[in-house]
């Protein structure tokens, strides 16, 4: 007995003595900065102020960062680059003197965050700068992890990023903690609205027109249905491709077009969207508005009929989208980019805009402006000279005019990469149709491949400003591109141009979520809860589960469940931020 | 020469039947991935390809076998398994044959037992044992994946199991000569107990070879992730408006055929060493080795 | 536990000193090849679950462990207390315990039919084939079962259809959902888990088959009283041990199958703590939710450890 009362103690005490020494290293280990050594003199002015548009550098200066990434085909570097050593970085260390180095390269967005926080409990050193998204940026800052921003935005930002801050204010509100601002925001280009992908083909066939309205629509998916609109005398068709099992909002293979139908009202997966001001100027949540229980009400109707895909309550929005793109499928929601894929295989679709619902009304989602932020490590002493490269991306979307325009960017990141010149003439493909060397092309012997860029750590999108193109290089696919923006636009096809129109057009009618805070404190501890009676019911509902008044019920759930609460804290941070 | 009853011969033609049609069940799914990495990209995508390839064509696999990263990814998964296969079973032979005695000759036999079933169920989580790892000096080395999982508690139990039921006569046989216990080990448990031994080195193969997470977690770059963290990275679905969409790059999105051809070289090299080790599953060889 | 005193007794008639040094003498080469083991297991195990305590804390990466503040039993009452608490932990319970029985007597069977088999090729061809799923992620295979088990035109319910039975809703009814799920993890893992049985009728002395044949026994007789007893030590040791698992369903599978439509039936603890976990790294939920997984499997395994001393006087470790 004896012995063993000792050999526990021993145990314990071991135990503690591990733990204490694995605890010290922790503080120690990777403690020293790299950076440290390259602090630029702070007497003499950055080289960004004095000279915007060809600042170097000169010792170059340090920078670590850590970034997701992963490979998604085979032409992603030339031959014997890699996203660590490529013609970009080695362009921001030659003409900048900006060195760029990975503390780690993750694949995707969850392992990315996981990396995050377990350096953030391993108490080791974070990258000098690097992306994140709202809440882990608000724990950042609590942590003490990253620096303000305030003076350097003042000093250093371009004038046109400004312009972009003002224009859209809330970008900033998730980042900005005692009047102190922590993050820039990467954008995204607000290009990707839902339109309706209809089987044209399909519509020949039958001798229908395009639907405009819901009942419309109605008749349509009816037709597409029961009529064989494929012609092959099988009944093997239906009228739509839809995923419901994470709510009707998806990123493709989505609903929001017909919820807006009936309403300004957007559910989504998320706790945090979509909230927006009814007329009382208060933040209401949408998933628990009526509109929403009148989309139900179709979808149960169309479900119950055999017009949409019996299993859209089971697929993820990829999954739905194969019966689309097998040809099963007449219509399908997504973003103007889905002729490119999923849906690049069937010939017959083409987009046309949102139906309108009873009273005229019709409306998508508008997603969240926000990627993610670039946050700097508060022992990074450079920020100038990331200011000084950002704003050399930016410019290169807002064009020549900007202050900070590059001229090395003007056609394109880099010759023989993503564009070649040839007798004066600038080429984006099909280079052997034009007369240019083979020993030109950015791969020598294949014509079909240029070479894009990842940035290292933001995507220099301005939201909205590709949309004028879309018109120019449908009216003319050789126009010359006049910016970033233009050039990725001009590498579409033309049925995703016509699509990328169509979502224009509808561009006034979007519903926007006006709640960007961190999540709230019910938000955390119910949310899972509330999310899961939304998809619960709404399913329940359409399937036929449940009698379409069975809304009500999950209205009066929700709310007691913590929806009051987190509706009352929702607009105690709207209030904060407006006033 | 040996007598089969009637009903014996009609189980085995069931039997046969039976087998052959679970064997085929088994196999469709592989077949299925097979079919779709040796498809067109637009088959693929509108998933309309079953078990024979639509539009037939090679390319995947030329892409497949032509990309650095997932050769590298390959040859990091195979010395992976080489390494931790060898560490994790010398550990766990090791610890099961000095747990395999009976409490009268080796008394705290017990303790040992216990301290290791506790480990079998109970974990830190992912931050305290990262930060062990991290402390300790094993990131973004090879040694991250095979230390930390070097003490397998449910193959050492397996294995306890398999000795304890090895004759005693062996044992006493050893000692007679004068063997001590390590030789006893090496020269008379393992080489007489290779049906186990070979499952024990399967499963731990297996594991290695299956494991994704740690290499996500230690690694810091992609380039030395073994192949289950890469093939992680190529399967997880990803939600393409989150990350941003390129619209030159859409055309390479979805590249179903390319996963599916590296999925299928993946599952390759752990498919082939089985039949490998099966040899060792043939009957009598415990008794042959004891004669010998 | 009880050695010591064990140990103990049976040594009282020497003196203490010489005890202990005649018990290193004997022993030592016993310690030395668990030294390893031992220490691995302490450095990369025992110090890791010191971490435990952050499931009675609410864990904020800038406090630290140590400084995060304690919040006593609140991540367990969470839980307990939410709403559909018990109806998770009822569909994990019987998910997981749907799963152990099915991998318990299955690959058992399936090596006792394959032990049958008299063809070589065959026998190592149908080994190998129905070893191939294991290797197959959920991932992969989630997408597969929605197309074989589609109400429109799946392979499934084509076969079914010509028996005349109406399509099934295999994923999207509670009910045949755990029907699903079962079937299909017995299928993915039956030929891995087969691999163990396999090995210990292989390691059986074809002696005692001989002895059988001499005395008459036919072929059933000889599995009755020859192959069975010789696989059911492994066999105890496999349930004993699977019993710890009494509260994994298996993650990956159900979170790949699984949609709200099935949710009252499908739904289990792994899952619900991963959605928990999209609302912000819930370390300390997990944590807590891991442990509380980890102390029911233990005592699971001391119960049924217990049981197979007492009534097959069998101990498995």
């Amino acid at each position: 007995m004896k012995r063993t009362v000792k050999g526990t103690k021993t145990v314990v005490a071991a135990l503690a003595v591990a733990l204490a020494v694995t605890g010290c290293a922790g503080g120690t280990n990777n403690a020293g900065n790299e950076s440290a050594s390259n602090q630029g003199d702070a007497t003499t002015e950055s080289p960004v102020l004095t000279n915007p548009k060809d600042f170097k550098f000169d010792p170059p200066v340090n920078v670590s960062t850590g970034i997701r990434w992963s490979a998604q085909g085979e032409n992603e570097f030339k031959e014997g680059e890699t996203i660590e050593d490529n013609f970009h970085t080695r362009w921001m260390r030659d003409s900048m003197g900006i060195n760029l180095s990975f503390d780690f390269v993750v694949p995707n967005l969850e392992d990315y965050e996981t990396k995050l926080r377990l350096m953030m409990a391993g108490n080791q050193k974070l990258p000098d700068v690097f992306t994140s998204k709202v809440e882990m940026v608000s724990d950042m800052i609590s942590a003490d992890k990253i620096q303000p921003l305030d003076e350097y935005i003042d000093q250093y930002l371009s004038d046109n990023l400004k312009a972009i801050y003002e224009k859209y204010p809330d970008v900033l509100y998730p980042v900005t903690r005692d009047g102190k601002i922590y993050g820039l925001p990467n954008l995204y280009a607000m290009d990707e609205g839902t339109v309706m992908w209809v089987r044209e083909d399909w519509l020949q066939n039958l001798n229908l027109e395009a639907p405009t309205t819901i009942d419309e629509l109605t008749e349509v998916l009816r037709a597409f249905t029961e009529d064989d609109p494929d012609g092959n005398n099988q009944d093997d068709t239906l009228g739509m491709a839809v995923s419901l099992k994470e709510g009707p909002y998806n990123w493709m293979s989505t609903a929001d077009g017909l919820v807006g139908a009936f309403g300004n009202h957007m559910p989504s997966k998320y706790i945090w969207e979509y909230w927006n001001p009814d007329e009382n100027g208060e933040l209401v949540y949408n998933a628990i508005q009526p509109s929403v229980k009148q989309f139900l009400a179709q979808m149960r109707d169309w479900m119950s009929k055999g017009y949409i895909d019996p299993e859209a309550g089971i697929k993820d929005a990829g999954k739905a989208s194969e019966i689309a793109a097998s040809g099963q499928a007449g219509i399908i929601f997504g973003p103007p980019w889905m002729d490119g894929y999923p849906l690049g295989g069937v010939e017959g679709f083409k987009a046309y805009p949102l139906p309108s619902g009873p009273d005229g009304q019709q409306a998508r989602a508008e997603k969240t402006m926000v990627r993610d932020y670039l946050i700097f490590n508060k022992d990074f002493k450079n920020v100038d000279a990331i200011f000084g490269y950002i704003n050399k991306i930016y410019a290169a979307y807002f064009g020549e005019e900007d202050p900070h325009f590059d001229e090395s960017l003007r056609h394109g990141w880099m010759e023989g990469y993503d564009y070649v010149t040839h007798e004066g003439k600038v080429y984006r493909s099909n280079f052997a149709e034009h007369g240019v060397p083979s020993e030109k092309w950015p791969k020598p012997g294949d014509d079909t491949v240029t070479y894009g860029l990842t940035l290292p750590f933001l995507n220099g999108i301005v939201p909205f400003q590709s949309d004028a193109a879309f018109q120019k290089f449908l009216d003319n696919p050789d126009a010359e591109p006049a910016n970033m923006a233009e050039i990725s636009v001009s590498k579409a096809k033309p049925r995703m141009l016509e699509a990328g129109l169509v979502r224009i057009s509808q561009n006034e009618n979007t519903i926007v979520n006006y709640f960007n805070g961190p999540p709230t404190k019910t938000m955390v501890s119910k949310g899972e809860l509330l999310i899961k009676l939304m998809t619960e019911s709404y399913l329940k509902i359409i399937y036929g589960n449940e009698p379409i008044d069975y809304f009500d019920t999950f209205v009066q759930e929700w709310k007691k469940n913590g929806g009051d609460e987190i509706t009352k804290e929702v607009n105690e941070w709207y209030k904060s931020v407006t006033q | 020469m040996r007598y089969y009853s009637n009903t014996y011969k009609v189980f085995q033609v069931f039997n046969y039947i039976f087998i052959g049609l679970l064997s085929l069940a088994c196999i469709m799914p592989l077949v299925h991935i097979l079919a779709v990495s040796l498809s067109s990209r637009d088959a693929a995508t509108a998933n309309i390809v079953n078990f024979i390839p639509i539009d037939f064509t090679l390319a995947a696999y030329k892409e497949t076998l032509g990309n650095d990263n997932f050769l590298r990814a390959l040859w990091i998964g195979v010395q992976r398994t080489v390494l931790g296969t060898v560490l994790s079973i010398g550990i766990t032979m090791m610890a099961a044959y000095s747990l395999s005695k009976e409490n009268y000759r080796f008394r705290g036999r017990n303790i040992y037992s216990w301290y290791f079933i506790v480990i079998m169920l109970f974990n830190g989580g992912l931050i305290p044992t990262y930060l062990v790892v991290s402390n300790t000096g094993l990131m973004d080395t090879i040694w991250a994946l095979v230390v930390p999982t070097a003490v397998n508690v449910w193959n050492m139990i397996l294995m306890l199991n398999f000795f304890r039921n090895l004759p005693p006569e062996l044992e006493e046989a050893a000692l007679i000569d004068g063997a001590g216990h390590f030789r006893t080990l090496f020269s008379i448990f393992i080489p007489v107990s290779m049906p186990s031994v070979a499952t024990i080195l399967l499963f731990t193969m297996v594991m290695h070879w299956n494991s994704w997470f740690d290499g996500i977690i230690y690694m810091t770059k992609i380039q030395d992730y073994p192949l289950a963290s890469f093939l992680h990275t190529i399967v997880v679905k990803e939600n393409f408006s989150e990350v941003g969409v390129d619209l030159a790059a859409l055309n390479q999105i979805s590249n179903r055929t390319v996963k599916s051809s590296q999925i299928f070289i993946g599952a390759l090299p752990i498919l082939l060493v089985y039949p490998f080790l099966q040899k060792y599953f043939v009957k009598g060889i415990v008794m042959g080795s004891v004669k010998g | 536990m009880s050695n010591p005193t064990v140990a103990a007794d049976t040594l009282k008639r020497q003196p203490k000193r010489s005890r202990f040094k005649s018990y290193i003498r004997k022993t030592w080469p016993l310690h030395v090849l668990l030294l390893p083991a031992v220490v691995i297991a302490f450095i990369y195990n025992y110090i890791p679950i010191m971490g435990i305590v952050i499931a009675f804390k609410d864990y904020k990466p800038w406090l630290g462990l140590g400084g995060s503040p304690w919040v006593g039993l609140d991540h367990f009452r969470y839980l307990f207390e939410y709403p559909d608490g018990m109806q998770i932990i009822r569909n994990t319970l019987i998910i997981a315990f749907a799963k152990i029985v099915t991998q318990m007597f299955i690959p058992v069977i399936f090596a006792l039919l394959l032990n049958e088999i008299r063809i070589k090729w065959f026998k190592r061809t149908a080994q190998t084939f129905v070893y191939l799923p294991h290797f197959l992620s959920w991932v992969i295979l989630g997408g597969i079962f929605v197309d074989i088990l589609s109400i429109r035109g799946g392979i499934v319910n084509r076969f079914l259809g010509m028996f005349g039975i109406d399509p099934i809703s295999f994923l999207s009814n509670g009910d045949w959902f755990r029907v699903t799920v079962v079937v299909s993890d017995a299928w993915k893992d039956f030929g891995f888990s087969a691999i163990i049985f396999l090995a210990a009728i292989a390691a059986t002395s074809p002696s005692l088959y001989e002895a059988a044949e001499i005395d008459g026994a036919n072929r059933w007789q000889q599995v009755i009283h020859v192959t069975l007893p010789a696989i059911t030590p492994i066999f105890i040791v496999v349930a004993t041990l699977s019993l710890g698992r009494v509260l994994d369903a298996g993650f990956d599978q159900i979170f790949n199958l699984y949609n709200p439509l099935v949710y009252n039936k499908g739904d289990i603890i792994d899952t619900f703590v991963y959605r928990v976990g999209l609302l912000g790294s819930q370390y300390s939920f997990a944590t807590a939710i891991g442990f509380f997984k980890s102390i029911i499997g233990f005592i699971m395994i001391v119960i049924s450890y217990r049981l197979a001393y007492k009534l097959a006087n069998y101990r498995i470790f």
